[in-house]
This record gives structure tokens, C-alpha cells and sequence, in this order.
């Protein structure tokens, strides 16, 4: 018996977890039992072992390698590795979809910090942060490390971009990667909502917002009609980044039943000169524009930036579909809003008759 | 028979000189000509041909492509002669011949007058937006040289002034700094583009804009070539010479900044030609007959410009215009100073 109870004690002081400031924190970690599945995003896995939950977070492109991981204990754990801080409160984030996934999740109210808040959209997660006071993490286009210690984050949501910087090495704050963007499909990245589920707890509530968006979309996804063709987005200088046929912007397209030419092997952008673009868009019924421009943005604004579009058939016809970033939520809320994503394009290329767009809107003069 | 020799010599030279600007020139229409053939999309000769002379094209697009590849062309060879025209006049003036519209610190003042019109809202799109920039270019361009041309009566020395110039250019970029803090993303994203710095883009009403304004700043700068004449031999001199200097002093700030202001407006601010070419004309020609040097920095400004806009189009557009002219303007400018220290300047 007394054996017993000093190979118990041994257990259990082997499993607390050191918290930052060198004491032992007894707080037990009340994990759902709720197993996730995941179906379709590949940038993302879970695990589950008896006495944790295991995040992975890796790249889906071969020539931009990352990877991450944390462990989200059932019970008081030590690792070596990465773990989820107990009983999480504050949130940091570096991208304001991120934010759009934790309010789906009624969890904005644990976002301490997020970086460029001035390029947000001012919508209503907008009004809902700027209410709560939450601390701007960027200075000069880069994460400030004192604002964001200072922010008093237990977890820093980021981009994969910095992720062996050793800037965050030198602050006792987890952070983890979110990729989302690189999915595939706008399912794909809405699944990332059951990541965002796993660290917040609130596993049950991600699968049902998921199953419950995923089947709305499915029933609207129309086959694709090869006269349908599309051209997509707008030069930079003189080049003319189209999105790769295996992208998320793509996949929606064709989801819609659009037909888009560019061949792809992989989910890399395809650098092309603006006049190949040109003739391309010379080729193309449709043209689907997101980008950031001023809020009265019209055709004919769109025209004096380059005077060769007014030959384009999709200008011809009135058939350019318009995403402002700068004014709509499409880099938030539109994330988690794919069914409507796609309504939009379907309502505005005539495939469905009633529905009121929220993202796109046809061009006009 | 000595007098003989040294006429013979000098005609010698001239025709020389001659023979090497015509060489230069006919590089630069050849260069013109490939710059029409090159790019993703083939357009044979005969598609040209037809297209220049007012012909269908099987697309419609060709007519564009090929309208966008002339005025880019046209744009580079106006902008080179352009700055190289501006360095020169700079060289002679300050006598110094690492001045430039770039050190000197011009472009930026140029590029503050823009930034200040772009990133408090309006766009470069539009005639009015294009003239109000235009204009607010000019004036950073010629406050910083009238305050060059202020300091210059006190400080003499050469390097000091460079120095000072540097100073400026940092002075306006921090400035500059300050302003995105405030801009909206539309500004800030039209500014960056701008800052690029690119031959490309024009319209056939900004090319005429652009075209005429360079062109009566060349027309200018061929006024200048006896007050330069003199003044590259000293102020006392070309005041000997019957040169008002005070005038020609105005008369150079007003040209130079015009040229220099202009380009930067329209392509973006452009490093390296303006204070490279007219080392690379030193170094080609030994005239110091402004007649012939002007013109000889202007094409061989052109044909650098062109150069640097055709490896920039080859290299598939994926390079900034200012690493082009880097990688061109460098080693002259290194060369350059290497030569000074040689001759203990």
C-alpha cells in the first residue's frame, strides 16, 4: 500500500506541468471528450492518446517546408514539448482570420492582440475588438515582441512565414502556426474551424458550424460548364499573379461551374506576363476580381487602369465579379462563410435566381 | 606642321566621336526594334508591321500589347537621355563628377512631393491626378536644389556637398516613413508600385505629357551648351566668356529639376544613370564641346535605359527597374571613383 502510494505520488508530480514562472500548476485540464475528424485539410492532423491531444500543423508545399505541433493535455502533463497553456485566455493573433474563426467559436472575447488592425475590414468582428481594446501587435509591418509580451497572451496564433525565427525563441510564449490559406478547397480551409475548436475546447460546437456549413455548400456546387470561362485578379506592375488551378480561389470557381484554363501542378501562383494575361482575358467570359481599391470603385475606374480591358468580352458584357478586400469581410468572415462565398458567384452568374451578395458584387459604371 | 598635326588630330577625334554616337544610335533603334519583338506574347514582324499600320490582329489584344511595348520603349529611351542630361548638367555645375539627381538627393525630394499627393489620397490615375503629381514632383525637386544651390555658396567642398545630399535623401525618406504611418492601403499600395520604379504603364495621354515635358527640358538643356562650356573650365572663366552666371544658375536648376522631377513622377525614382552615363560619355569621348556631349549623353542614356528595360523584360519582368540600372551603373561609378582617388580629386 505504501508502495503503491509513492508510485502514485511519483505519477503525479512527474505529469504537472511547470508553468513559466517555475511553479507547478495543479489545474486540471478539462478536455472534451468530442473526437474530431478531419476530412478534408491536409495542413492539419489530430491525435488523440489517452493522456493528451496532439496538434500537428505541416506544409502542403514542398518548397515553402514547415511544421509545428502542441499538445493539448487531458490532465496535468510534462513534456519536453510544446503544451498547450492551461485554461487559456488570452489569444494573440497575427492575421485577422484568425479572429474570424475564434468569433465563429464565441471566443473573440480571448483575443488580447492582433497585428495591422488598421488594414482590418470594418465589420462586425472589427467593432467587436476595437470594443474589448485589444492591443496592436505590428510595428513597421513586423510582430513588435514587447507589444505582443505585453499583450499577455498565453498562445500566439501566426503565419508560417517567421516560424524558425529566433525572435520568438526568446520569449516564453507558445506559438503556433495557422496555414490555412494554403488549402485547397474552401471546405479544406473551413475545417481549419475544428483546429481552432481543439485548442478552445469546443470541439462539438466546431464539428457542428462545420457539418452544418459543408452541407449548405455541397448542395450548391454546380458542374462545370466548359463555355464558362473565367480570368482572375489584377496585374502588379507588369506581372499578373493567377491563382494555380489546385487553389482554394480556383476551386471555388469551378465549384460555381466556371471553367478556368490554367493548368496546374502545384499550388503555386502562376506568374504571367500582363500581356498574356491580356490575351487571356481577351478569352475569358467571366473575370473575378479580388483586390483592394477605393470603395466606389467602378468599371470605369477599372478601365482607366488599363485602357485594353474595355475589349475584354467579361467587361463588354458587365460580367466582372468584385471582391473589395479593403471594405468587405472576405479575408474574415468569408473564410468561414464559403456557402455564401459561392452563392455570391452562382447568384451573380446567373445560376441561381434569389440571394442578396455579400462579397461580390458586378461591376458598373 | 605642328599646328597641322594638332588640327589633324582634333578632327580626328570628332569624327571619331561622331562615328561612335552614330554607332550608339543605331544600337538603340535596333535595341528599339527588339524591344517591339520581345515579350510572352510572339508577335511576328509582319504582326508589327501590320498592327503599326493601323491593321486587324487576330486578337485584339496585340494592338495593346504591341501600343504598350512601344511607349514603354519610348519611355525608357526619354527617361535615360533624360536623367543622363540632368547628371551631366549636375556634374558641370557643382563640378563634381559624382553628382546626380540621386545623390544629390532630387529624386527624393521629387519622390516626397509625389508621396505627399499619393499618400494623402490622390490617386495617379486620371489627368487631374497625373498633374497635381506631376506638379508636387516638381516642387520637391526644385526646393531641394534651390537648397543645394543655398548651401553650395557656403560649403565648396565637393564631398561635403555629395554628403549633404545623401543627408536630404535620408531626410525625405524618413519623412516619407512617417507619412505611410497615416495612408490609407489603396495610397500606400499605388506608392509602392510607384517606388518600384518602371518604364511601363503610360498611356497615350501620359505619354504625350511625359514626351513633351522631356522634350522641352532637352530642348533647354541644348541652351545651355556654351554657359557648360564655360563653366566646365570655372565660374571665372564662363563669366569671361560674357556667361551671366546668376541666370545660367536658374536657367540649370529649372532644367535639371524639370528632367529629373518628370522622369521621377511618371516612372518612379531611378538610380544610377543620371550620375553613371555622363562618366561612361567621359570616358567614350574625349570632347569637352558640350555640342557633342549632350547629345552623346542623351542617346547613350538612352541605350543604357533601353538595355536595362530589355534584360528586365528577358529576365521574364521578375527584377526592379533600379536592380537593372545597379547592375549597370555600379561598376561605372566605382570606376569612377577609383579614377578620382588616382588623380587626387
Amino acid at each position: 500500500m505504501r508502495i503503491c502510494t509513492i508510485i502514485l505520488c511519483i505519477v503525479a508530480l512527474g505529469c504537472n506541468e511547470i508553468t513559466q514562472d517555475g511553479s507547478t500548476n495543479i489545474s486540471v485540464v478539462n478536455q472534451q471528450e468530442y473526437k474530431l475528424k478531419i476530412d478534408f485539410a491536409k495542413g492539419f492532423s489530430i491525435d488523440y492518446f489517452s493522456d493528451y491531444t496532439l496538434l500537428k500543423i505541416n506544409s502542403l508545399s514542398d518548397k515553402y517546408p514547415f511544421y509545428d505541433s502542441i499538445i493539448l493535455p487531458h490532465k496535468q502533463l510534462a513534456s519536453e514539448r510544446k503544451v498547450l497553456p492551461i485554461n487559456l485566455q488570452n489569444i494573440a493573433c497575427q492575421s485577422s482570420t484568425h479572429i474570424a474563426f475564434l468569433d465563429q467559436l464565441d471566443a473573440t472575447n480571448k483575443v488580447c492582440g492582433l497585428s495591422d488592425i488598421k488594414y482590418m475590414p470594418k465589420d462586425e468582428i472589427y467593432d467587436k475588438i476595437i470594443a474589448s481594446g485589444i492591443a496592436e501587435l505590428s510595428n513597421n509591418d513586423q510582430i513588435d515582441i514587447e507589444r505582443l509580451v505585453n499583450s499577455n497572451a498565453d498562445l500566439f496564433l501566426m503565419y508560417p512565414f517567421e516560424w524558425q525565427s529566433e525572435r520568438y525563441k526568446t520569449i516564453d510564449l507558445p506559438t503556433l502556426l495557422v496555414a490555412e490559406y494554403l488549402e485547397s478547397t474552401p471546405i479544406a480551409r473551413l475545417e481549419w474551424l475544428k483546429f481552432f475548436g481543439c485548442i478552445l475546447d469546443k470541439a462539438q460546437l466546431a464539428d457542428s458550424i462545420f457539418e452544418s456549413v459543408k452541407n449548405q455548400y455541397n448542395t450548391l456546387v454546380e458542374n462545370v460548364d466548359s463555355t464558362e470561362t473565367v480570368l482572375f485578379n489584377l496585374p502588379f506592375k507588369d506581372n499578373w499573379d493567377m491563382p494555380s488551378g489546385l487553389s482554394l480561389t480556383a476551386n471555388l470557381a469551378k465549384d460555381a461551374g466556371l471553367f478556368y484554363d490554367v493548368a496546374s501542378k502545384n499550388m503555386d501562383n502562376i506568374v504571367m506576363s500582363r500581356e498574356k494575361a491580356w490575351e487571356k482575358g481577351m478569352l475569358a467570359k467571366y473575370w473575378i476580381i479580388i483586390a483592394s481599391r477605393p470603395e466606389d470603385f467602378s468599371l470605369t475606374d477599372l478601365i482607366d487602369e488599363m485602357p485594353v480591358y474595355k475589349e475584354f468580352p467579361s467587361v463588354k458584357s458587365k460580367k466582372v465579379l468584385f471582391c473589395n478586400t479593403a471594405y468587405s469581410s472576405y479575408f474574415t468572415k468569408g473564410v468561414i462563410e464559403p456557402h455564401i462565398l459561392l452563392k455570391d458567384i452562382l447568384f451573380l452568374t446567373g445560376k441561381i435566381d434569389v440571394h442578396s451578395p455579400k462579397y461580390f458584387k458586378l461591376l458598373d459604371d | 606642321m605642328f599646328i597641322h598635326q594638332s588640327i589633324l588630330n582634333y578632327w580626328m577625334t570628332k569624327t571619331r566621336d561622331i562615328y561612335i554616337l552614330i554607332g550608339i544610335g543605331l544600337m538603340t533603334m535596333l535595341f528599339f526594334g527588339l524591344s517591339l519583338k520581345i515579350g510572352e506574347v510572339k508577335l511576328s514582324y509582319e504582326d508589327i508591321w501590320q498592327l503599326l499600320n493601323g491593321g486587324e490582329a487576330a486578337n485584339k489584344s496585340w494592338s495593346y500589347i504591341l501600343d504598350s511595348r512601344l511607349y514603354r520603349a519610348l519611355v525608357a529611351i526619354l527617361s535615360g537621355g533624360a536623367l543622363a542630361v540632368s547628371g551631366l548638367i549636375l556634374q558641370v555645375f557643382f563640378r563634381n563628377p559624382l553628382a546626380g539627381p540621386g545623390v544629390l538627393g532630387i529624386s527624393s525630394g521629387a519622390s516626397l512631393g509625389v508621396a505627399i499627393v499619393v499618400l494623402g489620397g490622390v490617386s495617379l490615375q486620371g489627368f487631374t491626378g497625373y498633374v497635381t503629381t506631376v506638379f508636387s514632383g516638381l516642387v520637391g525637386a526644385l526646393l531641394i536644389l534651390l537648397l543645394l544651390l543655398l548651401v553650395s555658396k557656403y560649403i565648396k567642398d565637393a564631398v561635403t556637398l555629395l554628403v549633404l545630399g545623401l543627408m536630404l535623401s535620408y531626410f525625405t525618406s524618413a519623412i516619407l516613413n512617417v507619412l505611410y504611418q497615416w495612408a490609407s492601403v489603396e495610397s500606400t499600395r499605388e506608392f509602392v508600385m510607384w517606388g518600384l520604379g518602371s518604364f511601363e504603364g503610360l498611356n497615350r495621354v501620359q505619354f504625350l505629357i511625359f514626351s513633351l515635358l522631356i522634350s522641352l527640358g532637352i530642348m533647354g538643356s541644348l541652351w545651355l551648351i556654351k554657359p557648360l562650356n564655360g563653366l566646365a573650365l570655372g565660374t571665372e572663366y564662363a563669366t569671361s566668356m560674357g556667361i551671366n552666371i546668376k541666370f545660367v544658375n536658374w536657367i540649370i536648376i529649372l532644367i535639371t529639376g524639370v528632367l529629373t522631377a518628370i522622369v521621377t513622377v511618371f516612372c518612379g525614382p531611378i538610380g544610377f544613370i543620371g550620375i553613371a552615363v555622363p562618366q561612361l560619355t567621359r570616358i567614350i569621348t574625349k570632347s569637352r564641346n558640350h555640342l557633342l556631349i549632350i547629345p552623346f549623353t542623351f542617346i547613350l542614356g538612352s541605350f543604357l535605359a533601353l538595355t536595362a528595360d530589355m534584360t528586365i523584360r528577358v529576365l521574364g519582368n521578375n527584377i526592379p527597374l533600379n536592380t537593372a540600372t545597379a547592375l549597370i551603373g555600379a561598376p561605372i561609378i566605382i570606376w569612377t571613383i577609383f579614377k578620382m582617388n588616382r588623380s587626387g580629386m
